[in-house]
């Protein structure tokens, strides 16, 4: 080189290199990475896609067990018995009932009001809707007043009630002629709007 | 074996033991390859076995899965190559942790033999300060018996790509080494 300097040539770097990787794992090498595998336990040879799907059907069925629980299964409280519920909340946690399936089949679900049953028209009560009313005083009630509406729902299903027979009063016996009525007379409120025909 | 492995009938028995066998083959082949690899970047040998058997555990445990075991070879080169660039990265982010002298410290003069001495840290410091590519096709073609078209299979590139880099690589080490070589300099 001009300026003195020596120039290493490929014969010389390779046979650096190759002397600095002149190298070899220890004799224990290969029958340490053998005891290694023998001794992990065998995975158990899913394909991949197969776990991920089991995941995403876990997650599923945990979401919908939440979402769809005795909570929205039941009607909200109204505005008098929500002042009621928010006063003690341990109660009524302690009285929710778990999303069983057989609670699931005898509660029948919540439908919005263009396809829930109207009044009159629907099928007649039968035990289900008695198990919904105990599940809802379980949850809208505290456990005494639950115990009294249970009582009662099984004796009035028992026909084990009596009912007094009425005494019959002396004011009660009054015939109706006896009671003289007052002639109710009415006015238009306005006597303006009479002969107008107005709708008042 | 297993327990379960036991309970397979001896048809399959037989296709887990060639299946073991087929692997403790590979792992006999390739356990120095895989562990020339890691010493290339790491220079340590204990750090380098600890890499190479990660290699061999990981390969171990999607062995059944490939679909071209003829590549399996190749596969565990760079996976080693790989692991080898986590190591190291480590070691000198605890380097870093533990001593903040020693940034300034190459982490391969750690009492090695193999570079004791100040020609073999100046090569290795050539080496290390190539690309990554061309540092790995350097490594290989550092270790005995590899010549250019094993190295495009083992890095799965075309014969011409290898030399090219080999020749880039060289070009670079020359450059380094002639710098660190100079009595002037």
């Amino acid at each position: 080189m001009a300026d003195g300097s020596k120039r290493v040539t490929d014969v010389e770097l390779d046979d650096e290199l190759r002397s600095l990787l002149d190298v070899a794992p220890s004799a224990e090498f290969v029958p340490r990475v053998r005891m290694c595998i023998a001794g992990r336990q065998p995975g158990l040879f899913l394909p991949t896609w197969l776990k991920t799907s089991a995941v995403v059907a876990g997650v599923a069925a945990l979401a919908l067990a939440i979402g769809f629980g005795p909570y929205d299964l039941l009607p909200g409280p109204t505005s008098s018995e929500s002042t009621s519920v928010q006063g003690d909340r341990s109660v009524i946690g302690r009285n929710i009932p778990l999303a069983t399936p057989a609670r699931a089949r005898a509660v029948p679900p919540v439908m919005p009001p263009s396809q829930a049953p109207r009044p009159g028209r629907g099928r007649p009560p039968v035990a289900s809707d008695v198990a919904r009313l105990e599940l809802l005083s379980s949850v809208m009630f505290s456990p005494d007043v639950a115990d009294a509406y249970r009582r009662l729902f099984a004796s009035v299903s028992e026909a084990a009630y009596e009912v007094p027979e009425p005494s019959i009063t002396a004011a009660d016996d009054m015939a109706m002629t006896d009671i003289e009525i007052a002639p109710v007379e009415i006015e238009p409120l306005d006597p303006s709007t009479v002969h107008r025909g107005v709708l008042q | 074996m297993h327990e379960y492995v036991d309970r397979l009938p001896d048809s399959l028995t037989r296709v887990a033991d060639d299946l073991d066998s087929e692997f403790d083959r590979l792992l006999v082949e390739s356990s120095r390859l895989s562990f020339r690899v890691a010493y290339g970047v790491l220079r340590q040998r204990q750090d380098a076995e600890d890499v190479a058997q990660e290699a061999f555990i990981r390969a171990h445990r999607h062995f059944r899965r490939l679909r071209n075991r003829n590549a399996c070879r190749a596969w565990i080169v760079r996976l080693s190559w790989r692991l080898a660039l986590d190591r190291q990265r480590a070691n000198r982010r605890r380097a870093h942790r533990d001593d903040r002298h020693a940034r300034s410290l190459p982490a391969t003069t750690t009492g090695d033999p193999a570079i004791a001495n100040e020609r073999a840290a100046h090569v290795w410091q050539a080496i290390d300060a190539l690309p990554e590519k061309l540092r790995l096709t350097m490594v290989l073609s550092g270790i005995e018996g590899h010549d250019t078209r094993e190295i495009a299979s083992l890095l799965g590139v075309p014969e011409g790509t290898v030399k090219s880099r080999l020749y880039h690589a060289r070009e670079r080490m020359k450059e380094s080494l002639q710098w660190l070589m100079d009595p002037k300099g």
